[in-house]
């Protein structure tokens, strides 16, 4: 089973500490949710675990399985079985979303898919999505709105079948709606397979995507972990009363 | 005759010429008309407009001209070898047309010299500098001086559906001075592929005129591929006819210097004009493209879209203007010059200017922009497993996709974007700062 290892991880910014010290694993099965204030490093460390060029690690390990993580380039990480769904997935103009897709499934599954079985899988899941068929005419995330770049995200999650798989604030900027169609994708995902670190500002999306373990990230460190009764915590007393624990 | 040099052109050497290629009185008159014109002019130099931004001295108008045949271009070049099956072919070398064949296509390639006085010498007489004449001092000495010339001709009504391929092929030192007329009738349609192949240290003075009848329709590509040796101005023009349609495709791939003007004349109502063009400027080479749209009747539309990228100690240029007449009412005209430098060193200028004439105008507008390859979209693209190499292809290419997406023409993209990843020098390539897009 694979186990994702964060270990005393730093990284910065422009200079500026963003990490200071991340304790955090993470099994192939599991769902963690990691919640924190703005500011308080979430994205930073799902970038780190990707490796987002902007920022620096200056310290810690993060392994897979205990293979080193961060001496590796992006495509080999996620050759390793890592998924990052952005926040703000880019726009990529003029790049064709099935070429895209086809050629990260090819790779990462390493073997030349059929054109027919590839359609057959990827219109499941755009249906699962409740995505439009016009949807495979576009460019990478080109002219996107807000929700459909997540769910764009989920989409490639699903065909790519990463071991772990971080979602960088997967539910921010969609509405209800949309919020329950991306929550019920992942809960389709969610397996003995899939590990998920599940990156959210808010508990609303943990009412459908229940998690198994809940992380608060306050400057750069996990200050509190626990189980599903942390966010609720959170969602009575908000950040503070773990500012003065941390 | 003697080979003369350009810079030493005597209206004696014009005289000569035209007599060794015996041609009629009258193409004898025009080019020594022309001549005149040609000695009226100055030599270019840096402080003309034109010529700011490439130093005419790269063009060594010393070398005597080449006026005999090599051998054979040994092999087509890609895109002509990815178009498959042809119309029709010919190669045009220094001593004139050869390698001719048009098969049933209906379409006529004759040498320009021959066909002044054979039964098309209407259409020579009729169209020879009606779309490139003797307006400056190159365009006067190639109407001058034109060493090899062809004529390719599609009479009225015809629709040739495959290629059809001239190739222009140098291989001797010297200057070169080759002479394109592409002609068609009323309601004609083809595509043309003008492809340049071979190398030798040679100065190449070219002129293109395509005029494209009454609804009819041109195709046109012009395709840089020779060796790095080769030093080449060109000025290609489109007369396009009321409800023809021009559209001339560029791709600046190989030579040294290559200077360019490709041009549309919307000289009929509703003419329509789409200038396109591609170019990969690698080490030690400098392109100047300078393409015109001008509206000269109402109801005109054009388009102007270069898009091009560089490596290594090279440049491009691209100025680009829009010219509406005063009497060319309700047109529509835009035009865009894009570049992407891959790595250290290069340098791109991309300049849209716009004279506009009339206040009546549909809609006019200009774009342009130099920018390095996106961090943050390579990184996208890698975290999807997208190996670096791949993911750098796949990013030029959609650099490349806004022209090649409106190429509908057997083998072009395919071969262009080809030479495109064959000359990427992954390793040199430098990304954009993600932390500026912060």
């Amino acid at each position: 089973m694979a186990e994702l290892k964060i270990e005393g991880l730093t990284a910065e910014i422009e200079g500026t500490q963003i990490l200071k010290g991340v304790d955090l694993t993470i099994r192939q099965g599991e769902t963690h949710a990691l919640m924190g204030p703005n500011g308080s490093g979430k994205s930073p460390l799902s970038s780190a675990i990707m490796g987002h060029p902007a920022y620096e690690v200056t310290g810690g390990s993060v392994t897979l399985d205990g293979e080193d993580v961060l001496d590796k380039d992006p495509d080999e990480r996620a050759a390793l079985g890592l998924f990052l769904a952005m926040q703000y997935p880019t726009e990529i103009p003029g790049v064709s979303l099935t070429n895209f897709l086809r050629t990260a499934v090819n790779t990462l599954r390493g073997e030349e898919l059929p054109v027919r079985q590839f359609m057959s899988e990827l219109r499941e899941h755009m249906s699962d999505l409740g995505m439009d068929e016009k949807f495979l005419q576009r460019n990478v995330n080109e002219g996107f709105s807000g929700g459909e770049k997540k769910r764009f995200e989920i989409l490639q999650m699903a065909m790519i079948q990463p071991r772990i798989a971080v979602l960088d604030e997967t539910d921010s900027g969609l509405d209800v709606d949309a919020l329950r169609v991306v929550s019920a994708g992942v809960n389709k995902l969610r397996g003995p397979d899939l590990g998920v670190l599940l990156i959210t500002h808010y508990s609303r999306i943990l009412n459908y995507v229940e998690p198994d373990h809940v992380h608060v990230m306050l400057d750069g460190r996990i200050a509190q972990s626990g189980g599903k009764e942390l966010a609720d915590d959170l969602e009575e007393s908000g950040y503070e009363q773990f500012r003065v624990s941390a | 005759m003697t080979p003369f040099t350009p810079k030493e052109l005597t209206e004696q050497d014009v005289l000569a010429l035209s007599a060794a290629r015996e041609e009629p009185d009258w193409l004898r008159d025009r080019r020594q008309e022309a001549f005149k014109a040609f000695a009226d002019f100055a030599w270019p130099h840096r402080k003309m407009e034109a010529w700011r931004m490439t130093d005419p001295r790269r063009f060594d108008l010393e070398r005597p001209v080449a006026l005999a045949d090599g051998p054979s271009p040994s092999a087509p070049s890609s895109i002509v070898a990815a178009a498959g099956e042809l119309a029709a072919s010919a190669t045009l070398s220094d001593a004139g047309l050869r390698d001719v064949e048009v098969g049933e296509s209906g379409v006529e390639i004759l040498d320009l010299s021959q066909a002044s006085q054979g039964p098309r010498a209407d259409v020579v007489k009729e169209s020879l500098g009606a779309a490139v004449g003797a307006e400056g001092k190159f365009e006067a000495l190639n109407l001058a001086a034109f060493t090899a010339g062809a004529l390719v001709h599609l009479p009225a009504e015809l629709i040739v559906d495959r290629p059809i391929s001239l190739t222009v092929h140098v291989d001797a030192e010297g200057t070169h001075i080759p002479r394109i007329l592409i002609t068609t009738g009323h309601h004609a349609r083809g595509s043309v592929y003008v492809t340049f192949t071979g190398d030798a240290d040679a100065t190449v003075i070219e002129a293109l005129e395509v005029v494209v009848g009454d609804e009819a329709r041109i195709d046109l590509v012009t395709a840089q591929q020779w060796g790095d040796r080769v030093d080449q101005i060109a000025t290609r023009r489109g007369t396009v006819q009321r409800d023809a349609s021009y559209r001339p495709l560029d791709a600046q791939l190989g030579g040294k210097t290559s200077y360019i003007r490709p041009d549309v004349h919307l000289a009929g109502q509703g003419a329509d004009g789409e200038l396109l063009g591609v170019s990969f400027a690698d080490a030690g080479q400098h392109f100047e493209t300078r393409s015109e749209l001008r509206h000269d009747a109402s109801n005109s539309h054009a388009e102007a879209l270069y898009k091009g990228t560089l490596q290594g100690e090279s440049r491009s240029v691209w100025y680009g203007n829009i010219r509406i007449e005063p009497h060319a009412k309700q047109c529509t005209s835009e035009e865009t010059g894009r570049y992407l430098i891959l790595t250290d060193h290069a340098r791109a200028d991309p300049l849209p200017f716009l004279e506009i004439l009339t206040s009546d105008v549909q809609g006019c507008g200009h774009h342009s922009s130099v920018g390095q390859i996106d961090e943050l979209q390579l990184f996208y693209l890698l975290s999807r497993g997208i190996p670096r190499r791949a993911a750098l292809r796949m990013l030029i290419f959609g650099f490349f996709s806004e022209v090649t997406e409106r190429i509908d023409l057997p083998g072009v993209t395919e071969a262009v974007l080809g030479e495109v990843a064959d000359s990427i020098d992954e390793e040199a390539i430098v990304l954009s700062d993600p932390r500026r897009t912060h």
